[in-house]
């Protein structure tokens, strides 16, 4: 069946088998730097944006056109009225960036639930009973591999019309493959384990089998590929809604945002700058969050 | 190796015959194409007769024939905006994609393997975590946001490259780096890793008991090794590549087929979308095809079955 | 022609320095072979790979004296020491199946050898690979040269091993363990036919394993290896005739012999467990286990030749 090559920063072989005790991981939890230090600036950003209408200093939407265009504090011309200045419009920039947060966060983490969902659901199966159900789902994953994600999602949310909701759904519906991969992969591996046959031999049902045996070992090759996605689609939404595609002004996407600052390039730069590194720290601590969990259940496994 | 072949390629054909079709079918699935090429203001008629106008209300399966045994000759159909057949069009901007796309490859290649082998043969050394850090922070940054910045930096502070279009050479320096900058730490990982991997096998250890220098140990005995999960990275990469330069050729205002596709679909101009999905998705199924060949003759094992 | 005195090797660890060679001395001439027998750990694959040079990054070795021909090997050069690999020295490994490189032909690693040490053309370098091929044993042998090594069984692997050393006719070849990885059926024929390579070639064989029963058919000398040290050498004959360390004592007797041991008698077996190997070593190795302890083991003991070459470390 076609191997579904496509395979970058996760590999296949991304897999652990081994489930840790409970004291041990935490413990080597707060000792990974980079875990501690990618979970810091996580739940600082997570706070930020649950706590946004508390945090910013003003509304995101609510627009000072005599204001427009104010430089950061820390720049000659800025005031600490508004410490990241002000937008095209007027609009308080640090109030955007906290609310652009909880644009990022939503859409990283419900399209990873829904595609992880997907794609752990057709790997289990296909890892699981092998022969014609694993060749059909090698074929579907074949054939989505041969989409361009990009492409496709410009092309359906064109027709159906841009919004947070539906890059959500679409995104969701094609970021699927990389689950599908990794989870068949260690399913494969899990069922030849001796456990599984024991399970088997008794006469374990295959659901029952798949819950209490296959599902906890292959747990933790799911959380890491989950991390890595969700900074994917997080990328993804942010250059969607760049393209103009993706959720709509005056929502404070920080992709959106940078699209805005285009046009201003040249005399005002920080209005791309500022939304950009917000972009960077956030993937960044996501996939630092996601090598601390590979290192800690699967070092050996290190790419 | 011709079994092997056979195989792929039969399997290669029928991922395409069903791309093809999921292509045709996206756009028609999303949404009633006729609605939403009327506009907000079209009435029922208005709709129905552009409905008929564009074949829409014929049997799905028979606008499917009609279009796939078009494109085999590459007859596309015009497009809504441009004079031009959709042919044409894509002809006429396919080198700049492809030029982009093919250089973009080549500098994530030149810089990921020498950074990954030399981050194995001195592992967790500053080297090493030198190259990690700059893979955890290239796949960090939005690749349209580096655009602009080095636009910034090097159009408008150094103006050391010229900003946009594609008139000469220089003009493909900045948005080639940008679009191989994205996947060069995933190529510096994998070719690390299947290094590690690969100098602590046996094979290598016979080399050195044979006396053969560090050199050819490295690069004929090891690299070949290491350098089989890179391949089909490679063909992965140039694909994404292929579909990234979108956003590529929209920052740097290039008149490439990503660019094409991008008005296409803010302009709903569904013929030529469908042509340029169309075109990219075949490209992602030979290349993998390719790839798999590849593959095989790097590694004699896999020709087996 | 080799020469080995004091050899250690230590390697680093996060728990301490562990010494899994501690001093080893060996001699091996021209056409005879020297068996190193000893249980999994006690250092013997690790001495070979010393002498090769061929030890892992972290490990360190150290001797006061290793000689291969008069080259002193301690010091000689990185560059030097590749020119000797392959080509006076040369080593069988004991897993055929990943031993051998899957990317490229059987000729190809062979011809490689051959091409690295000597001024050959690439025809010659050929024809000497076939030849080779031919003498241990495989049919068909030009057109083996155009295989892969994953078609080959891991029998037919461990012949190609041996053709591959035997190319630029080596002085000494070490085979460490070459027989454990194969069938019964097959390890007899690799066995003969080293062998009769060592008689017609007339090479220093070194033949590491942890079975008596080879040691017995095919060595002239033995030496046996516990917790990083020789604690008996001598030749075979002797050794096995009447072995003098409590050690070599307790592996024979976990040997039946059919005639000499009882039917109905309990097998023999060592009591207890190789000690750990980190830190500084003291006294014998061996007296946690041994019967006939005295407080006298608690000092190092120096290996004591005995009559005609037949040396014990102990004090018995």
């Amino acid at each position: 069946m076609a191997n579904p090559a496509a395979l970058p920063a996760v590999s296949t072989a991304d897999v652990d088998l081994a489930t840790v005790a409970p004291g041990g991981v935490s413990r080597r939890m707060l000792q990974h730097k980079g875990f501690v230090i990618a979970g810091a600036i996580l739940g600082i950003i997570v706070l930020m944006a649950l706590t946004a209408p508390l945090v910013a200093p003003y509304d995101p939407y609510a627009q000072d056109l005599g204001n427009r265009l104010v430089p950061p504090a820390f720049m000659e011309g800025g005031s600490w009225a508004h410490p990241l200045g002000t937008d095209g419009l007027g609009r308080d920039y640090l109030s955007r960036v906290i609310y652009g947060a909880r644009v990022s966060l939503m859409i990283g983490l419900l399209t990873a639930l829904i595609s992880g969902l997907i794609g752990a659901v057709l790997g289990v199966t296909a890892g699981y009973f092998g022969g014609r159900v694993d060749a059909l789902i090698c074929y579907v994953l074949a054939v989505r591999l041969s989409m361009p994600v990009v492409l496709v999602a410009l092309a359906v949310v064109s027709v159906i019309g841009g919004s947070l909701v539906v890059v959500i759904t679409v995104l969701g519906l094609l970021l699927w493959d990389r689950y599908a991969v990794v989870m068949r992969s260690a399913t494969q591996q899990v069922r030849a384990l001796d456990f599984v046959v024991a399970a088997q031999s008794v006469g374990a049902s295959t659901p029952r089998i798949i819950l209490t045996e296959v599902l906890p070992n292959v747990m933790s090759s799911l959380i890491v590929v989950a991390t890595f996605e969700v900074a994917h689609a997080i990328l993804l939404e942010a250059a969607l809604s760049f393209l103009g595609l993706g959720v709509q002004p005056p929502l404070p996407s920080w992709g959106l945002m940078i699209a805005e600052g285009r046009q201003h390039l040249l005399f005002e730069p920080w209005v791309i700058v500022i939304p950009g590194i917000a972009l960077s720290v956030l993937v960044l601590a996501v996939n630092m969050l996601g090598d601390g969990i590979r290192d800690l259940h699967a070092p050996e496994n290190r790419n | 190796m011709l079994k092997y072949t056979l195989h792929k390629l039969l399997v290669a054909a029928l991922v395409a015959i069903t791309v093809s079709f999921v292509a045709f079918m996206l756009l028609r699935v999303s949404g009633d194409l006729a609605t939403a090429l009327g506009g907000e203001s079209a009435r029922g008629e208005d709709i129905a007769r552009l409905r008929a106008q564009l074949g829409l209300d014929r049997p799905i399966l028979s606008q499917y024939w009609d279009w796939a045994t078009r494109a085999l000759v590459g007859d596309f159909g015009r497009s809504f905006y441009y004079p031009e057949p959709v042919w044409t069009l894509l002809r006429e901007r396919l080198p700049v994609t492809l030029t982009l796309a093919c250089w973009g490859l080549v500098i994530s290649l030149a810089i990921g393997i020498p950074l990954g082998v030399l981050a194995a043969l001195r592992p967790n050394t500053l080297i090493d975590r030198v190259a990690m850090t700059l893979a955890v922070l290239g796949q960090a940054l939005p690749t349209f946001w580096l655009g602009l910045l080095l636009i910034i930096l090097f159009g408008l502070v150094l103006r050391w490259l010229p900003m946009s279009g594609t008139d000469t050479w220089q003009h493909f320096i900045l948005p080639s780096f940008v679009l191989g900058y994205y996947s060069t730490p995933a190529v510096m990982r994998l070719t690390r890793s299947g290094m590690l991997e690969v100098l602590a096998t046996d094979y290598i250890r016979t080399a050195y008991s044979k006396g053969l220098p560090h050199r050819t140990v490295l690069f004929k005995h090891a690299l070949r090794n290491a350098v089989i999960p890179v391949v089909a990275l490679a063909s992965v990469q140039f694909g994404l590549m292929l579909s990234g330069s979108v956003v590529i050729e929209t920052v740097f205002a290039m008149q490439g087929i990503g660019q094409l596709a991008w008005e296409s679909i803010s302009r709903q101009d569904f013929p030529v979308v469908q042509a340029v999905l169309l075109l990219v998705s075949m490209f992602y199924v030979w290349l993998t095809f390719a790839s798999d060949l590849i593959n095989a003759w790097l590694d004699p094992r896999i020709r087996a079955g | 022609m080799l020469e080995v005195r004091d050899l250690e090797v230590e390697i680093p660890l996060a728990a301490g320095t562990l010494h899994p060679v501690r001093s080893v001395s060996l001699r091996v001439e021209r056409g005879e072979t020297l068996c190193i027998v000893g249980e999994s750990g006690c250092g013997k694959s690790l001495t070979a790979l010393a002498v090769m040079g061929l030890l892992p990054r972290r490990a360190t070795r150290t001797a006061s004296r290793l000689a291969l021909d008069g080259i002193d090997l301690m010091s000689a050069s990185a560059s030097a020491l590749a020119d000797l690999r392959g080509n006076r020295m040369a080593m069988i490994f004991q897993e055929p199946m990943t031993s051998l490189n899957p990317c490229y032909t059987v000729g190809n690693q062979m011809e490689e050898m051959l091409l690295r040490h000597r001024k050959v053309t690439r025809r010659e370098a050929r024809e000497r690979a076939v030849l080779l091929l031919e003498k241990v044993g495989m049919t068909a042998a030009a057109s083996r040269l155009e295989q892969y090594p994953h078609q080959l069984s891991g029998g037919l692997r461990q012949r190609v091993m041996i053709a591959m050393v035997m190319m630029c006719n080596p002085d000494l070849i070490i085979a460490d363990e070459p027989t454990t990885a194969l069938d019964v059926t097959i390890q007899a024929q690799i066995l003969l036919l080293l062998a009769q390579l060592r008689k017609e070639f007339g090479m220093g064989l070194i033949l590491i394993t942890h079975d008596l029963g080879i040691v017995a058919r095919i060595a002239d000398r033995v030496a046996v290896m516990y917790a990083g040290e020789v604690v008996e050498e001598g030749s075979v004959a002797a050794v096995f005739r009447e072995p003098l360390h409590p050690y070599t004592q307790g592996l024979m007797r976990c040997i039946p012999v059919p005639g000499k041991v009882a039917r109905g008698s309990r097998l023999g077996s060592i009591p207890g467990m190789v000690p750990s190997l980190v830190g500084v070593p003291a006294g014998c190795s061996f007296r946690e286990r041994c019967e006939f302890r005295q407080p006298e083991c608690e000092a190092d003991i120096e290996l004591r030749p005995g009559v005609a070459g037949h040396a014990r470390r102990c004090i018995l």
